[in-house]
């Protein structure tokens, strides 16, 4: 009885997956209808809500790292940094958003560029700046704002005031005790839920477009058992990385990451188009921070309505949703910086990264495409998952970039699983930092078990949407979440270190 | 210390409510009541009628036993109201409160609001009904402490023998602390702060109470207070309202609106208004 009481997030959070894994397997149909109206209604209806959230967060993080509480550690005093900056930003980056990039870098400009809001002519060069301009934006400050709110919230209640680093302990100013019942316990389990079926759909659907990238360099046809083989392969990789420890692990493939990342980067920079690429990078850099405030509030209500929804609110709900795992994940690694230090290490050099890595693969895509006659832009908008590497074949050495960007996406991916099962067998051990390896196991097998089966039932995607419907209540918790981290910061500036500034 | 009163009418109040003040005024110690009518207008008719009302008031206020005087002054009524209290060197106003709905307030304003603002003398408001209230005695009393400047101020109002009741709760809404341990120490060290408080007080009361919560301070007084079944909420008033207490009104300001019995608000410190009037 006490083991159930101990472990009740982890028995209700695995309800119901097998609840919805099941429904996945039995009736797909069933799922996808019913999560597909969840989402629709939400974007249809609160998706304004989300625009105001995340501008809010944005907000809420620069005016914190600019006040008086940004002095304040996410540790104890004594506590020094556990990680370089490097190690820092390298597995901040992998866990955050570098497989998205990977994918994205070259289909998102492209596609946006084919096919803007109704207001612009496709293909022209209005449609190629917005392209880059609303790419920036995707993958700007919004979603290290989101991210960051979520994740110095829980840094700052589990490692400067010693509560266990759940998402509900951020909560104690607010509920006191009540953290510890039903409330709290459902704040945690919605917080499994968007993780687990975030990281399942995004193994399912990466694996998938994993292979048929490969398929398209090495001329062979994807195929589920293809994909199984994939799944199968990086399901050993992330179990072997997550049992050696966060230290070890996760670390030594973030930072390969960002080695791979940037060699490739820079190849793409030196050898495609420099000069055009650093054009594309300074003026659209100048065009987003222009138009940050109008991007961050119009829904176009009046035209590109549909656009607004099917890009920039799915992108935010998806942050949210996104947000429990990443934040928690970022908050373990930022024991011993200041709020200051973090908000904007955080917000500013992933930022910056994401500018650069659109610019010059954006950029590169818009060269060819603009004076080669190659339709880049067609094949982002039918696959995106074959775009990067058609891009390549425009380039020397085509083979060997494609095969460090296979390297690139497999370790993005085992990088990301492995620190997803690292947060979720630590929510569901209470908060513990080390939690239990066959907690690891369960929750490793479980998420490629989900990824494989509703890939094969065809039920991915449906679950994908039931993750990001978890962004509603997210939004929620997070706002309450900005008052409850002030009120505490409010007490420890006035109450406690006004104590001790008299006492010495 | 609570000798003097003014009582200024509308002659809006119910007759009944303004008798059956009297008789709780006298818990207090009160013997002498000032009595002071705003006018509003020259017409003369209406000032004789306004005078036999009051006269009418002040009679049946002589025969509960209360010294009475009867004023009337023309001009802005809570500007007018707080310089004559100050003026006439009384030691408290009591205020018959009349409930305004929110919209009605917030379009007219309220001047028994005003008054609570601008005054730097304590407050007494009113808010029982007459057929509600049989009873003439101050049964139970809680006063709600912040641990600030104010506790000076209203200590001696309570320890005051002519302030007769049975029960004295203290009452302490603090902000919870960012951790449970923290939030451990917090309460200790109110618990402590209580206890000195209640022992200054345990000779004038039959029974003294101390409770210590957390949470939404407006909320938590009205919630106590009638959990309870307290006749009175005594607080402090402070003079600088901090973040939205500046926009929404301090708690002293907002209780009467919340609170579903009488009120005396004790100010802390005085305005720089004050000190030029």
């Amino acid at each position: 009885m006490n083991w159930i009481y101990k472990n009740l997030v982890f028995i209700a959070s695995l309800f119901i997956v097998f609840f919805f894994v099941g429904l996945g397997i039995y009736n797909p149909d069933l799922l996808s209808q019913v999560s597909t109206f969840i989402h629709q209604r939400i974007i249809d209806y609160f998706g304004w809500g989300y625009l105001v959230a995340a501008f809010f967060f944005l907000v809420f993080n620069i005016w914190f790292a600019m006040s008086r509480y940004g002095e304040i550690k996410l540790g104890k005093e004594y506590e020094k940094p556990q990680y370089s900056y490097f190690a820092w930003f390298s597995m901040m980056f992998a866990a955050g958003m570098g497989i998205g990039m990977i994918f994205w870098g070259v289909a998102e400009p492209m596609s946006h560029y084919l096919n803007p809001p109704g207001y612009i002519a496709d293909s022209s060069g209005e449609a190629a700046k917005y392209a880059m301009r609303y790419s920036f934006f995707h993958w700007g400050l919004q979603p290290w704002g989101v991210y960051i709110t979520m994740s110095m919230a829980i840094a700052y209640f589990s490692f400067r005031r010693g509560m266990p680093p759940l998402i509900s302990s951020c909560f104690y100013p607010l509920l006191g005790d009540r953290i510890y019942s039903s409330i709290g316990y459902l704040i945690d389990v919605l917080a499994v839920f968007a993780t687990i079926f975030g990281i399942a759909t995004s193994l399912g659907l990466g694996a998938m477009q994993i292979t048929s990238g490969l398929g398209f360099v090495f001329g062979f046809e994807s195929s589920f058992s293809a994909i199984f083989i994939l799944i199968c392969i990086v399901t050993v990789l992330f179990m072997i990385s997550s049992m050696t420890g966060l230290d070890k692990g996760i670390q030594i493939l973030s930072k390969t990451n960002i080695l791979l990342a940037t060699l490739l980067l820079g190849f793409l920079l030196l050898v495609g188009p420099t000069t055009y690429i650093f054009n594309i990078f300074t003026s659209t850099i100048a065009d987003y921070f222009s138009s940050l405030f109008q991007m961050s509030l119009s829904t176009h209500p009046f035209r590109g309505y549909e656009w607004t929804q099917s890009w920039t609110l799915f992108y935010w709900a998806w942050w949210i949703a996104w947000s429990p795992f990443v934040g928690l994940f970022v908050a373990s690694i930022s024991r011993g910086r200041t709020i200051r230090e973090f908000i904007l290490g955080a917000l500013l050099v992933p930022t910056l990264l994401a500018f650069l890595w659109f610019s010059v693969f954006g950029g590169a895509a818009f060269q060819i495409e603009l004076n080669t006659g190659a339709s880049i832009a067609e094949i982002a908008s039918e696959d995106v998952s074959i775009v990067l590497f058609k891009l390549y074949s425009y380039y020397p050495l085509s083979n060997m970039l494609s095969i460090v960007t296979v390297l690139l996406l497999g370790v993005f991916f085992v990088t990301s699983a492995d620190s997803a099962t690292y947060v979720l067998s630590m929510m569901t051990s209470n908060g513990r930092l080390t939690p239990p390896a066959s907690k690891k196991l369960v929750w490793g097998l479980t998420v490629s078990a989900t990824a494989t089966i509703l890939l094969y039932s065809g039920g991915l995607e449906a679950l994908q949407k039931m993750a990001i419907a978890a962004a509603l209540p997210f939004t929620f918790i997070m706002l309450f979440m900005c008052k409850s981290l002030l009120k505490a910061l409010n007490y420890e500036y006035t109450q406690e270190l006004n104590i001790e500034e008299n006492q010495e | 210390m609570l000798d003097t009163a003014l009582l200024p009418l509308s002659l809006k109040e119910s007759r009944n409510k303004i008798f059956s003040m009297a008789n709780l005024l006298k818990n207090f110690g009160t013997t002498r009541i000032v009595l002071l009518h705003v006018l509003g207008g020259n017409n003369k008719r209406k000032k004789e009628r306004v005078r036999k009302q009051i006269e009418e008031i002040a009679n049946k206020y002589r025969e509960i036993g209360f010294q009475v005087e009867m004023f009337f002054k023309e001009g802005s009524v809570a500007n007018t109201v707080v310089n004559f209290a100050t003026e006439m060197e009384v030691n408290y106003i009591a205020l018959c409160w009349q409930k305004k709905w929110l919209i009605k307030r917030t379009l007219l304003g309220n001047i028994d609001a005003d008054m609570i603002r601008m005054t730097d003398l304590p407050v007494f408001i009113y808010k029982k009904d007459y057929y509600l209230f049989k009873n003439w005695d101050l049964n139970k009393v809680l006063y709600a402490t912040d641990f600030q400047g104010t506790d000076t101020k209203v200590m001696p109002y309570l320890k005051n023998k002519d302030f007769q009741a049975d029960t004295l709760y203290f009452l302490h809404v603090g902000s919870r602390a960012p951790d449970p341990d923290t939030e451990k120490k917090r309460r200790e060290k109110v618990d402590k702060q209580l206890q000195s408080l209640a022992e200054e007080c345990t000779q004038a009361y039959n029974r003294v109470e101390k409770l210590n919560v957390s949470g939404n301070v407006k909320n938590q007084i009205v919630r106590k207070a009638k959990s309870r079944g307290v006749d009175l909420i005594v607080v402090g008033k402070q003079d600088k309202a901090k973040g939205w207490d500046q926009l929404l009104g301090s708690t002293a300001e907002s209780l009467p609106h919340k609170a579903n019995c009488s009120i005396f608000i004790v100010p802390g410190m005085k305005t720089r208004r004050s000190v030029l009037v």
